[in-house]
């Protein structure tokens, strides 16, 4: 086989979904943590979850052989595979923040809103984690892969959907209250700034424990897949992913000066989006790399992304560029965003 | 000079097939197939390869059944080791309970199938193969690997890889069946199946593989030396 079996559309696709789950998961942090200094965002939050979440199943489609027949999915459903979970999980997540937006666009000062807005989040939390683990689940739990076989995936997926959720909306919220010319309000990233710097925190501690055990075990699968990071991702392994959107945001992070400031808040949280990127990309390519030529041999194949055609660097701007469309439909929309803090204060 | 007379000809134009071990012999109501293959006796001439490329259209590049080359030890003592692979047809197969939409099941005979009306074409099966026996099709977008030539066993006759084995190497037959050829070698002789540890229980089998693959102090496996590859044990 010429190319690889999930290519750049399969990488994507985590990335979209975990940012989705992340960006519910800030929008339920006021009402079920009681983090009053993010209920300015947490309309924005749910109109990003909203928008990422359409987009993301598009790179599926997009990958299938037979994509006219993706509604299988939902009429033969197999209960043992992880896979088929996909169409029940998006459609409850697409239904529960589609019904979340419309709480906190319209009826807000309805005497049930905050009970209504608590039972969303609880339903919604639950799910936004399902989302975010069963693809975590899907690598994890595949024997045939040596860099996916890994109990520790799911959980790590789950922390890293969290992380780029509220890195996420952290750029944008600065990006869109300085373009609309709105006061960003300080307390709000510090305390998204908390926030993310302990969930980068565990999110590093769980990839470094990943390293130091396999590092330390030295079979000869980790052998061959260290030369496959080190040599042929290199670049978005050791430097995008661990340094670039692990290790400097987090030592960033942890001054009080860096959460303060708007300008240094949005830049951290795009290293870290870019770091989770590089982490679905090198794990998700990057275990494909090493092919079984035999049942006693390994060797490696390159992938380089297209530019034109099926998985092309073409295709996945245009989605990129949806992405961008949807999210600027559902502020459009839904407009009391704007009004944030004084609403729902 | 012999003659043969007209009865004796068509009388060996019909038993040709099955002296040919072409046709199959069902005795058992439920059958269960599988497959044996002799390492002393493959020489690598390919034609399972080819043979089983034209019965099922695989197209180019793709292949249901291939033969890998094993280079084993440095030059002046040097070997080669042919290692055909196609789908095992586990017992415990880990490409069936991953399929969303179930278009891949295991039957009762024991062959493990695609149904190419249902399959999406996700790949997920493809990735969860631990002996890369699946690939997707790319002119009907499904996912396609060896069935044991269904068609052809529903007619009575073997698979084409092993119709087409020019020094016997591939023995298909009922396990079912006490008498069957693939039973009689599975009591009598030494068998292994590839990556037992998998716990997938292959049931494709191989006589010499313990003796083809076992290498020396300081010998190294070179697979397809075009390729290249790292060893793994």
């Amino acid at each position: 086989m010429s190319s690889l079996v999930w290519e750049a559309l399969i990488a994507i696709y985590p990335f979209f979904s975990g940012m989705a789950a992340g960006a519910y998961i800030t929008s339920t942090l006021p009402v079920l943590f009681k983090r009053d200094e993010l209920k300015e965002i947490s309309l924005l939050s749910l109109l990003i979850s909203w928008a990422t979440l359409i987009v993301s199943p598009v790179p599926l489609l997009l990958h299938l052989g037979s994509p006219w027949r993706a509604g299988n999915i939902f009429v033969f459903p197999q209960t043992s595979s992880p896979m088929a979970l996909f169409g029940y999980l998006w459609i409850t997540f697409l239904i529960l923040t589609t019904i979340s937006i419309i709480v906190y666009n319209w009826f807000y000062s309805a005497p049930w809103f905050k009970s209504l807005a608590t039972v969303l989040a609880g339903i919604g939390i639950i799910v936004s984690i399902l989302f975010s683990g069963y693809i975590g689940f899907i690598f994890g739990s595949n024997k045939a892969v040596e860099l996916w076989y890994n109990p520790i995936i799911p959980i790590s997926f789950i922390l890293s959907a969290i992380l780029s959720g509220l890195a996420l909306v952290a750029v944008l919220y600065v990006i869109i209250w300085r373009l609309c010319r709105m006061q960003v309000n300080k307390s709000t990233l510090n305390t998204m700034g908390r926030i993310v710097w302990w969930i980068l925190l565990l999110e590093v501690a769980f990839v470094g424990v990943e390293i130091f055990v396999r590092t330390y075990m030295q079979t000869a699968e980790w052998r061959t897949l260290h030369n496959i990071l080190i040599e042929q991702l290199g670049f978005s392994y050791l430097g995008v992913q661990l340094i670039l959107g692990g290790i400097i945001p987090l030592i960033l992070l942890s001054f009080k000066r860096t959460t303060s400031s708007a300008g240094l808040m949005s830049l951290m949280s795009l290293l870290i989006l870019i770091g989770i990127f590089a982490y679905r990309w090198n794990l998700i390519i990057g275990g494909q790399l090493l092919l079984e030529a035999s049942p006693y041999i390994y060797t490696t194949i390159t992938y380089t992304v297209p530019l034109t055609g099926h998985g092309s660097i073409l295709w996945i701007s245009a989605i990129f560029l949806l992405w961008a469309f949807l999210i600027s439909l559902a502020l459009a929309v839904f407009s009391n965003w704007r009004m944030g803090v004084k609403i729902y204060g | 000079m012999v003659k043969l007379e007209e009865s004796s000809f068509l009388k060996l134009q019909e038993e040709l097939p099955r002296l040919l071990n072409r046709r199959i012999e069902r005795k058992s109501d439920k059958p269960r197939w599988a497959m044996v293959i002799d390492l002393t006796r493959c020489v690598g001439c390919y034609s399972c390869q080819v043979s089983c490329k034209m019965e099922n259209g695989v197209p180019y590049e793709y292949f249901r059944t291939h033969v890998e080359i094993i280079e084993r030890g440095t030059y002046p003592n040097v070997r080669r080791i042919f290692l055909p692979r196609l789908c095992n047809h586990c017992d415990n197969p880990s490409c069936v309970p991953v399929c969303p939409v179930g278009a891949t099941y295991k039957r009762e005979d024991g062959i493990v199938v695609v149904d190419y009306d249902r399959c999406i074409g996700c790949g997920y099966c493809v990735q969860a193969c631990p002996y890369g026996a699946r690939y997707p099709n790319p002119e009907t977008g499904t996912v396609d690997k060896c069935d044991y030539c269904l068609h052809k066993l529903e007619d009575g006759e073997v698979p084409a890889c092993v119709a087409n084995c020019m020094g016997g190497a591939r023995i298909f037959g009922d396990l079912n069946d006490p008498e069957s050829p693939v039973s009689l070698i599975l009591t009598s002789k030494s068998v292994a199946t590839l990556k037992p540890e998998t716990g997938n229980q292959p049931r494709v089998y191989y006589i010499g593989l313990e003796e083809a693959v076992r290498i020396g102090l300081g010998e190294t496996l070179v697979v397809n030396p075009k390729i290249g590859g790292v060893m793994k044990i």
